[in-house]
């Protein structure tokens, strides 16, 4: 299983205009695996999904994705070979119904066939989300719209899925719901790359982490050596802090 | 308003150099022009920088796009040529026909801005689209029954100028006259752009919601900024139409409207040197691409295609030298896990730790809410709800996602009014205010998903939230009376002094940082600043802490109980966070569907079924 990485940034640096942004970033995300990238704000968290994705070019260093390169490519082709994402903030069409979300998310596929019925597993997915089937994504609840922007990603069958703060402003309750989730579509069989500041729940449920800080990653290990690491509890865990 | 040579630009520190360059160029110009069509070029110079200036309050500063602005510049000539021609026989002398034409245009701009005021960007386009059609159209067809406008020949041989003795005919004279008006027109709207109007405006521009919940009054001071505008175009219309000695519908048609634009986006909009540069290039590039006849428009189109690809923020946007330049702390070599990038910020341990308590919990009430209902067509979002606030107490709302936490701030706030039930603070019914009302009464709020003025410095973020602590009006501005002097000292204090709680995260080199660049976690502190600068005593935090590692939340934990310890606030957050709600709160509010589940301290509502079932979970302790 672990022949070649799904994706893998190679000494990638990324600039904003004249502000490098990423340093040298090197991460390896093999099939089937849930990897957590951590860090503080501003550290380029975000702007590592957006490497991926295409939409920060890469200045130096390459993307793979399953053996071929992505970088400098458009980031429709980067989606339609098998990159998905649940971005910040969720970003789900406000007037579009909950199935017109979905459908939107499927937008690149030419199966329609395939692509009703992968509605329908969505919806046994998230049956909270057949109640809500032809209302508006803005009278969902923060919860059900990360559901759907879950499901809207996963709709175009990716490779890799790519979710940036899954657990912000979300309850507590739902936090908890939302990480058992993460691992549910994992099971299925989809890669995940998550990014969250939420470490500890997110190390709880991984199976290896990267730690960016200043554009550089300074530390990457197993999911349970990470927990387990005294800087990182002082840093990011806040171990016994509360 | 003292400030270290270090903070100023290098345009500031040789201002009356520049001062006196730009003055001895506009003294001797017209003296050495090579003929009168270089003068005349000048001159027309002169009137496209006042017109497009105009339109830069409009829709540089305040953001509306008024699609009838030239109507206005119309507007303004059509009303010097009746009174001062021949053409119903009134001959009003200059100083009095300058004064009344720029005040009609302003009066009708007022009208137009008082129907259409609550119509939203494109729509305004449209509709005041509408209106400048409408003006050209009655400009065409008024010469019949009465020959009022003067149809297609327009109104011609307008009396000469005599101003203090002399008569304006000459080429040279114009110029000296357009340009000393345009001196005047530049100096209102630097002044205004640097005053409480000019950022009330752009506090508009980048967050209308947001400006209004800071206390400014969004409705009444977009409609003032609809009136500046009409009032530098009607001026400038004046000054045209003596300069051309006659108007015609022609001259205030679309294409006018076109380039007036164009030189207010190329010079960047609400950067008035900018603009002054734009409308001068705009001005003389077509009299070099007069030779390529067919070919000028579209060599003219390329270039302005050319200069917005490669500079979108206008030609004046940053060179180097003009603005401090931006700054993210390098890469960090120390080896040492840090979880924020503030990495030049040590916190001084004793100022928040161990400060002792001035303030705790009183037992007056100072908000009251009772029976306060949101029905947004058919959804109770909220649904009977009350509750006390005392003085100085700091209460949580926590509840799931949806259960109308943020829409109580909403109602509270004023964003809208609550279908039924009443909130009272310090006594006064706020229910059904405006939110700038609310602000003035004294509750400011912060924004869950951070409403900043992006473009705008730290410093003149925080200031926006002195606008309704100020009075100072257009009069006091442009000639920098005592009133205006006054309190622009006491709001650079009030607002330093604010900004200083946070310490170097918002202050020193920051202070001139536009909020775009900051952090995600200085952005969460400027809102919270922003709203301690509008001198409310009830704050209300949406998510103070959200996006916030645990080092920093711990940090924002301390400074909200900081705020009431130390200075007293009554302080309301909305937080999802346990372990915040658990250190800060005196008393702790559970909603779910818009209800009231559970009320009392942090271990009654954390042990209440109803809460853990709702929002809690099973695990009634989190993680951490």
């Amino acid at each position: 299983m672990k022949n070649q990485p799904i994706l893998q940034l190679k000494n990638v640096d990324t600039f904003y205009g004249a502000i490098q942004v990423l340093y040298d970033i090197n991460v390896e995300i093999y099939d089937g695996e849930l990897i957590c990238l951590l860090g503080g704000n501003a550290s380029g968290k975000s702007t590592t999904l957006k490497t991926i994705l295409g939409v920060c070019r890469v200045k130096k260093g390459s993307v793979t994705l399953a053996g071929e390169r992505i970088d400098g490519k458009p980031t429709q082709y980067i989606v339609s070979k098998g990159v998905a994402i649940v971005p910040e903030n969720r970003r789900i069409f406000p007037r579009l119904t909950v199935l017109e979300n979905m459908e939107m998310g499927a937008y690149l596929r030419t199966d329609s066939d395939r692509v009703k019925s992968d509605i329908e597993k969505m919806l046994e997915l998230f049956p909270q989300l057949r109640e809500r089937l032809h209302k508006p994504g803005v009278y969902l609840s923060g919860g059900e719209q990360q559901m759907l922007a879950m499901a809207r990603a996963l709709l175009s069958n990716p490779k890799i899925l790519l979710m940036d703060e899954p657990s912000m402003g979300l309850a507590p309750v739902l936090v908890d719901r939302q990480f058992h989730l993460i691992q549910e579509v994992n099971k299925r069989g989809t890669a995940i790359f998550v990014v969250e500041q939420n470490a500890n729940m997110a190390l709880s449920i991984a199976n290896r982490g990267y730690v960016l800080q200043t554009g550089s990653i300074v530390l990457t290990d197993t999911a349970q050596n990470l927990l387990d690491n005294p800087m990182m509890k002082k840093a990011y865990l806040g171990g016994g802090a509360s | 308003m003292q400030r270290d040579a270090s903070e100023m630009s290098w345009v500031e520190k040789n201002r009356l150099i520049l001062y006196a360059a730009a003055g001895t160029v506009l003294l001797f110009a017209p003296l050495v022009m090579p003929n009168n069509y270089w003068l005349r070029i000048y001159g027309t110079t002169g009137l496209w920088i006042m017109l497009a200036l105009g339109l830069n309050v409009v829709a540089g500063f305040a953001g509306l796009l008024d699609m009838a602005y030239v109507a206005f510049f119309g507007i303004g000539a059509y009303v010097f040529a009746l009174l001062s021609s021949g053409h119903f026989n009134i001959h009003l002398p200059f100083l009095l026909t300058l004064p009344l034409s720029a005040l009609a245009a302003m009066g009708i701009g007022f009208a137009l801005g008082s129907t259409s005021m609550r119509l939203k960007g494109d729509y305004l386009a449209i509709v005041t689209l509408a209106f400048a059609q409408i003006f050209r159209l009655l400009l065409l067809n008024l010469d019949r029954p009465i020959n009022i406008t003067g149809g297609v020949n327009g109104i011609y041989n307008l009396d000469p100028i005599r101003l203090f003795g002399f008569t304006i005919v000459s080429p040279v004279a114009y110029s000296y006259l357009i340009w000393i008006a345009a001196i005047l027109v530049v100096i209102g709207c630097s002044r205004l752009k640097k005053s409480r109007y000019g950022r009330g405006w752009e506090a508009i521009r980048e967050d209308e919601l947001a400006a209004e919940a800071m206390g400014v009054n969004t409705t009444w001071m977009k409609l003032k900024a609809f009136a500046v505008g009409a009032l530098i175009a009607g001026w400038t219309g004046a000054i045209f139409a003596s300069f051309q000695d006659s108007v015609f519908p022609n001259n205030f048609d679309f294409p006018q409207l076109v380039i007036v634009y164009c030189m207010v986006i190329l010079g960047g909009l609400g950067n008035v040197p900018g603009v002054i540069l734009g409308a001068v290039f705009l001005s003389i590039l077509p009299e070099f691409l007069r030779e390529y006849g067919a070919y000028r428009m579209m060599t003219y189109g390329l270039i302005l295609i050319v200069l917005m690809a490669l500079r979108p923020q206008g030609i004046m946007g940053s060179f180097g030298f003009l603005s401090k330049a931006k700054k993210r702390p390098d890469k960090d070599e120390t080896g040492v896990l840090r979880a924020s990038t503030d990495l030049y910020y040590q916190e001084k341990e004793g100022d928040r730790t161990s400060g002792r308590k001035a303030f705790s919990k009183g037992d007056r009430v100072v908000l009251d809410i009772r029976g306060v209902t949101m029905n947004f067509g058919g959804i109770m979002a909220v649904n009977t709800l009350g509750f006390q606030v005392r003085e100085r107490e700091i209460l949580s709302i926590i509840g799931p996602n949806g259960a109308g936490k943020t829409t109580l701030f909403n109602l509270i706030s004023g964003i809208y009014p609550p279908s039924a039930g009443s909130i009272v603070y310090e006594g006064r019914r706020i229910s059904g205010l405006k939110p700038h009302q609310v602000v003035k009464a004294g509750v400011a709020r912060t924004f869950q998903n951070l409403r900043l003025f992006s473009s705008l410095s730290v410093l003149d973020n925080a200031k926006v939230g002195r606008f309704c602590r100020t009075k100072a009006g257009p009069l006091s501005i442009v000639f920098h009376l005592p009133l205006h002097n006054r309190e622009e000292q006491e709001t650079d204090r009030a607002v330093k002094e604010v900004l200083s709680l946070f310490g170097a995260r918002l202050t020193g080199y920051r202070l001139g940082q536009q909020a775009m660049f900051l952090s995600y976690a200085n952005r969460r502190r400027l809102e919270i600043a922003r709203a301690l600068s509008t001198n409310a005593k009830l704050l209300m935090l949406d998510e103070p802490s959200a996006g916030m590692n645990p080092q920093e939340t711990e940090e924002m934990t301390r400074f909200i109980k900081h705020l009431r310890d130390q200075y007293g606030y009554t302080i309301i957050v909305i937080e999802h966070k346990l372990n915040v709600v658990r250190n800060i709160s005196d008393k702790v509010l559970a909603l779910d569907y818009g209800r009231k589940i559970a009320e009392g301290t942090y271990d009654e509502v954390a042990n209440d079924k109803e809460v853990i079932e709702a929002y809690l979970g099973r695990k009634r302790q989190p993680l951490r």
